[in-house]
């Protein structure tokens, strides 16, 4: 969408494993901050952020990763222009839950949503347990952008929004109500029909 | 929010205060569901055991009482739910699943016709439609809308109509807990997920699922006021719009809520250790009361609450224990706020209030920014007063922190109460005395870097506000940002100031200024204020080194003395050029200093405006030859003067300057062309000389020299004799030429240009252009016999006859050329002028003839056409009126085209009226036929 001041907005939204770094990536991006102590993010934050250079204005949800908040994620994602998954290079176990996320949001996200792999932590090499080739070689396979980031020493993490910014596609003509919300399904889903069947 | 560093202050604020309602008393029974009317004036009891309550809340200032209006059994299980229904005077009451609708004064009423198993139900925001949830099938929950319509009088008052206008299913086994509305939607909640409903077309979605140990309550609270709702899940508080979309952060609650409640800016959190207040935008907890005696809930008890629709009240419930939680004015919060010190939350809360249009925001502000002033918290304090307009705050109010610098307008400060909560305003030293404790009070450094704190801060808001609409005593205000710019040495923005529009009253800032060396900005305001001799003396004791501008600049090293005695001099100069602001005296005044600092500035002052041409003359006549040429180059060059006298004087001022430039070495040697050619026609090769100086002392020579000659050459108005006197003899020989020609000397013109000079080139084309063909011979002459005992220059004569010889009259050449000429030298020329005569005869005789195989031609073609014979019969006629000619007389056309003479005669006699054929253009060639005659 496109506001008054000719900036586009657009949903932005951070999903990953608890710990990955969402929240200090966002912060280190909005307000240049860092946390040691970084609390851990519950049910999600909200952002902003505008990019001049771009004109675009990111509205950034920054997701909890604890899964105990997983179903909430769909609303966050709905209607999201980008999404930045974030792993966590020195957690095997994050990078695999960064691999359902992308999944998760092929299946039920945004066709058009673009998508960055984020491997965070990249200031902890001493201790990695995921190699760059190894996600590098996922995110082309899928598609996505990929960077390895520090939210603690600021590398990579501008580069990050900038290039998803940079390709946004932009709304040639401010489009009808572009459905950024949700389409209520016309019919209930078809699970009453099975009422019937013998198994 | 997550942000770990602003979550230190506790909550202090009273943004509810609690009042005891009712106890209630049955033995066997305990409250099970409360709420209130939309305007909080009426409060509804149920009970575990079907009793149904109301009870008119009446409230004062200063207290509140609950008295019971009536009270009926309504079922014999517990009421679940209450939902007042004020546009059909009724009240809705679930009970056993089933919706009782109560008249709400008497509670009279019926059972919702036709429908069981009720698991939740929900008004909306105008209280007229009721949404209603009920198992429609063992996997599908139904929900129906109603409108209910109070009973028309002519029925009994007891029965209400309620019309179902939408019906939807869901497939869905477990029941709905809680429904909502949002705007035209409907958010349900199961004890598996939030879905949205659309009911209109009974189209739905899942808003997200819940975890299976999701404690209760999960609820969906609705915020009427802002079109949201807010879905419960764990500690945390969802916030969405009516498209099911999230609008904030998630509100996250101190403890795992019991109930919640929303009203007005504000969630209420009923947990296990009190009720927590917390922001709803913001999600900070701003305040939190531990439960009265008696409503303390005992492990697994539930909390019930209710708010009314226009958020004036909240009740909860315990078992036995009703008690209101009425709303502070938010007004008093920001107040109490202030009071208590907690600016951020006060300024957050008057943000928000002034975007909804709160007229006490204002107020707010100013009192913050009084009261963070005196809590020397200025750059705070200036950026929330810029929040107020000046209909309420005034920036002159700040003139008591300034007290010597702003005297002058002691009358015009307003006095104002705002809230009454800051002491007046009081000087900066004696506010900081009051602030800081003794030890601090005698830290010096301390002091003066809290005071210029205070003075930046002001002097900051004062720049940005000072333009503003409605400020008054602006002059005060400018001469106090003149006066704290100067304390604090932001000299560039000081001059910036100063060189700008601005009110300042000068005679208050003078004093500072010159106390502070600020003498450019001093002399900007005077300028600006229309005393421009003021202003220029300043600047000419810049200029002069008589004053001295300070340096001390908070942006680092300022700048160096040179460059302000630079800026003086062009600032000044820049007024002298204004002559609306600086009169022709001053001006001439000034001039002489200008002249003596800076040339340039004063040219470009003479060239700009216009001043006595005698008195300037005067004055640079004796002080500079450099200026009184140029000024006399702009008089005459560029003005376009009709002086004599001028174009005269300027010519002789550039023929000094060029001798003066002349290389004293050479003067006294002799006079040889080579070198003095040299001067004028190289002029490349000055440059290429190694000293520096002397180059550009010859650039300047052929500077001069050029507009000399130029001059000489265009204008018609200066005397030659004055200028002739004063070149005559010199190497100046170029100039001499062009006065000579101008008096008509051409032979000395051409002495100098052939003997002198020996530009044979210029000489030949003086001859050609100003002496005419006696000048070739007087040049010839010249040549061969120059006098002074030089020998004849041959070479150069040869030349002159070989360019010139064919339009001279050999005889006199040859005349001329004398008997000691020698042979073998003008042999190639006489030979030339030979051949040339040869060549003339020939060529004459080649025209001849030619002329006469003209003559020839004709003749021939004369006898063809005296050849063409007509033969005219009876039959023919003439081509254009068709007449037969018969014996008429007729005419023929070259091309043969016969007409009667008649015809003939009216048309164009060269033009062929049939073929339009123009003879004159395409005549008839022999080879043609006559297209309609024989030949005879
Ligand atoms: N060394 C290092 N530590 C990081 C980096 N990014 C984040 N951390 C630390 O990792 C921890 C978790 O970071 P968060 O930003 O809270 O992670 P999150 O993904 O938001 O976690 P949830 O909110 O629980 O989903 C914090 O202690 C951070 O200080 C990084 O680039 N390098
Ligand atoms: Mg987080």
């Amino acid at each position: 969408m496109i506001d008054s001041g000719g900036l586009q907005q657009a949903k932005l939204v951070l999903l990953g494993d608890m710990g990955a770094g969402k929240s200090s990536l966002v912060l280190r991006f909005v307000k240049g901050q860092f946390f040691d102590y970084q609390e851990s993010t519950i049910g999600a934050a909200f952002l902003t952020k505008t990019m001049p250079e771009q004109h675009v204005k990111f509205e950034i949800w920054d997701t909890a990763g604890q899964e105990r908040y997983h179903s909430l994620a769909p609303m966050y994602y709905r209607g999201a222009a980008a999404a930045v998954i974030v792993y966590d290079i020195t957690n095997q176990d994050s990078f695999s839950k960064a691999k359902n996320w992308v999944k998760e949001l092929q299946r039920q996200g945004n066709p058009n949503m673009l998508m960055a792999l984020a491997g965070n932590k990249a200031d902890l090499a001493d201790s990695r347990a995921v190699t760059k080739e190894e996600a590098a070689a996922y995110a082309e396979e899928n598609g996505l952008a990929f960077w390895e980031t520090s939210a603690k020493t600021n590398v990579s993490v501008l580069e990050v929004f900038t290039d998803l910014a940079t390709r946004l596609p932009r709304p040639s003509a401010p489009q009808p109500q572009q459905s950024s919300g949700i389409t209520l399904t016309e019919q209930p889903p078809a699970s009453t029909r099975k009422s019937g069947c013998c198994t | 929010m997550n942000d770990p560093i602003n979550m230190a202050q506790p909550p202090a604020r009273t943004a509810f205060q609690l009042i005891p309602a009712i106890e209630h008393k049955g033995q066997k029974s305990v409250v099970s569901t409360v709420a209130l009317d939309s305007n909080g004036q009426h409060l509804y009891v149920g009970t575990s055991d079907g009793q149904f309550e109301v009870y008119r809340i009446s409230s004062s200032a200063t207290d509140l009482r609950v008295v019971l209006g009536a009270r009926r059994h309504v079922g014999k299980k517990a009421v679940a739910g209450i939902c007042h229904l004020p546009a059909a005077l009724r009240v809705a009451a679930l009970i056993d699943g089933v919706v009782m609708l109560l008249d709400e004064q008497t509670l009279e009423g019926h059972p919702l016709p036709g429908i069981k198993g009720v698991s939740a139900m929900g008004v909306n925001a105008a209280g007229e439609a009721l949404a209603v949830a009920t198992r429609a099938s063992k996997k599908a929950v139904r929900v129906l809308l109603y409108t209910i319509i109070a009973g028309s009088a002519a029925a009994s008052s007891l029965t209400a109509t309620a019309l179902c206008f939408a019906q939807a299913d869901i497939a869905e086994t477990l029941l709905v807990k809680s429904v909502s509305f949002l705007g035209r939607r409907l958010v349900l909640c199961t004890a598996r997920r939030y879905m949205l409903l659309e009911p209109k077309t009974g189209s739905y979605v899942e808003l997200f699922g819940l975890p299976e140990d999701a404690p209760s309550p999960t609820a969906v609270i609705p915020i009427s006021q802002a079109y949201q709702a807010m879905l419960v899940m764990d500690q945390v508080g969802i916030v969405v719009n009516g498209d099911g979309n999230p609008t904030q952060s998630a509100l996250t609650f101190p403890s795992s809520p019991l109930c919640i409640a929303a009203c007005g800016l504000f969630i209420l959190c009923a947990g296990p250790d009190g009720v927590h207040v917390l922001d709803r935008a913001g999600g900070d907890e701003v305040q939190w009361m531990p439960y009265p005696d008696g409503l303390h809930p005992s492990p697994g008890q539930k909390i019930v609450a209710a708010t009314s629709a226009s958020s004036n009240c909240v009740v909860l419930a315990g078992f036995r224990k009703v008690w209101m939680y009425r709303p502070v004015a938010l007004e008093e919060q920001a107040r109490q706020l202030l009071q208590a010190g907690q600016y951020d939350q006060a300024l957050q809360l008057a943000n928000t209030c002034s975007l909804a249009g709160a007229p006490w925001a204002e107020t707010a502000f100013a009192e913050a920014g009084f009261l963070l002033l005196q809590e020397l918290r200025f750059t705070d304090a200036m950026q929330t007063l810029q929040r107020c307009s000046t209909s309420l705050f005034q920036p002159l109010e700040l003139f008591p922190v300034f007290p010597t610098e702003t005297h002058a307008w002691k009358g015009e400060l307003p006095t104002k109460q705002y809230w009454g909560l800051h002491d007046p305003l009081t000087s900066l030293p004696t506010l900081l005395k009051a602030r800081l404790n003794d030890e601090d009070a005698a830290d010096a450094e301390l002091i003066t870097s809290l005071q210029d704190d205070a003075k930046r801060a002001v002097a900051d808001y004062l720049l940005q506000v000072r333009n503003g609409e409605g400020v008054e005593a602006k002059d005060g205000i400018d001469t106090l940002i003149v006066l704290l710019l100067a304390d604090l040495d932001r000299a560039a923005e000081l001059e910036h100031f100063c060189g700008s529009s601005n009110s300042a009253t000068v005679g208050q800032v003078e004093g500072r200024l010159r106390s502070h060396d600020r003498f450019l900005p001093l002399a900007a305001l005077y300028a600006g204020a229309g005393q421009s001799s003021k202003a220029l003396s300043i600047w000419q004791g810049l200029a002069d080194g008589s004053l001295t501008e300070s340096q001390a600049d908070t942006s680092g090293t300022g700048p160096s003395h040179e460059d302000n005695r630079a800026l003086a001099l062009r600032q000044a100069a820049a007024l002298l050029r204004d002559e609306e602001r600086v009169e022709t005296a001053t001006a001439l005044q000034c001039l002489p200093w200008l002249i003596a600092a800076s040339p340039e500035l004063a040219l470009g002052l003479l060239e700009a405006r216009a001043l006595p041409e005698d008195e300037i003359l005067d004055l640079l006549r004796s002080s500079s030859q450099a200026l009184l040429l140029a000024f006399l180059q702009h008089l005459v060059s560029v003005q376009g003067t009709g002086r004599e006298d001028l174009h005269t004087e300027l010519a002789l001022v550039l023929g000094q300057a060029a001798l003066d430039l002349l290389p004293a070495s050479d003067a006294s040697s002799d006079q040889s062309p080579a070198i003095t050619s040299d001067m004028v026609q190289h002029q490349g090769g000055a440059a290429a000389q190694p000293d520096g100086e002397v180059g550009t002392c010859s650039e300047l020579l052929l500077q001069h020299r050029s507009s000399l000659q130029s001059l000489l050459e265009t204008s018609d108005l200066y005397r030659i004799g004055p200028v002739l006197g004063q070149l005559r003899g010199t190497r100046l020989w170029q100039e001499q030429v062009i006065l000579l020609r101008k008096v008509g000397d051409h032979l000395a013109a051409l002495r100098i240009l052939a003997l002198v000079v020996g530009d044979m080139d210029a000489a030949e084309e003086y001859c050609g252009k100003h002496a005419g063909p006696d000048g070739f011979l007087t040049l010839l002459d010249m040549l061969l016999r120059p006098g002074d005992s030089r020998p004849p220059l041959f070479v150069e004569a040869c030349h002159l006859l070989a360019a010139q010889g064919a339009n001279l009259d050999p005889m006199r050449v040859l005349e001329s050329l004398g008997e000691d000429m020698p042979l073998g030298l003008a042999f190639p020329t006489l030979a030339r002028i030979q051949r040339e005569r040869l060549h003339r005869r020939r060529h004459t005789s080649v025209i001849r003839s030619l002329n006469r195989s003209v003559g020839l031609a004709a003749a021939t073609t004369r006898a063809e056409v005296m050849a063409c014979r007509v033969v005219a019969s009876e039959e023919r006629a003439c081509r254009i009126c068709h007449s037969r000619v018969g014996s008429k007389m007729f005419a023929v056309y070259p091309n043969g085209v016969l007409a009667c003479f008649k015809c003939f005669r009216s048309c164009h006699p060269s033009k062929c009226p049939v073929t339009g054929r123009q003879f004159d253009e395409m005549p008839m060639s022999s080879s043609e036929q006559w297209a309609d005659l024989q030949l005879s």
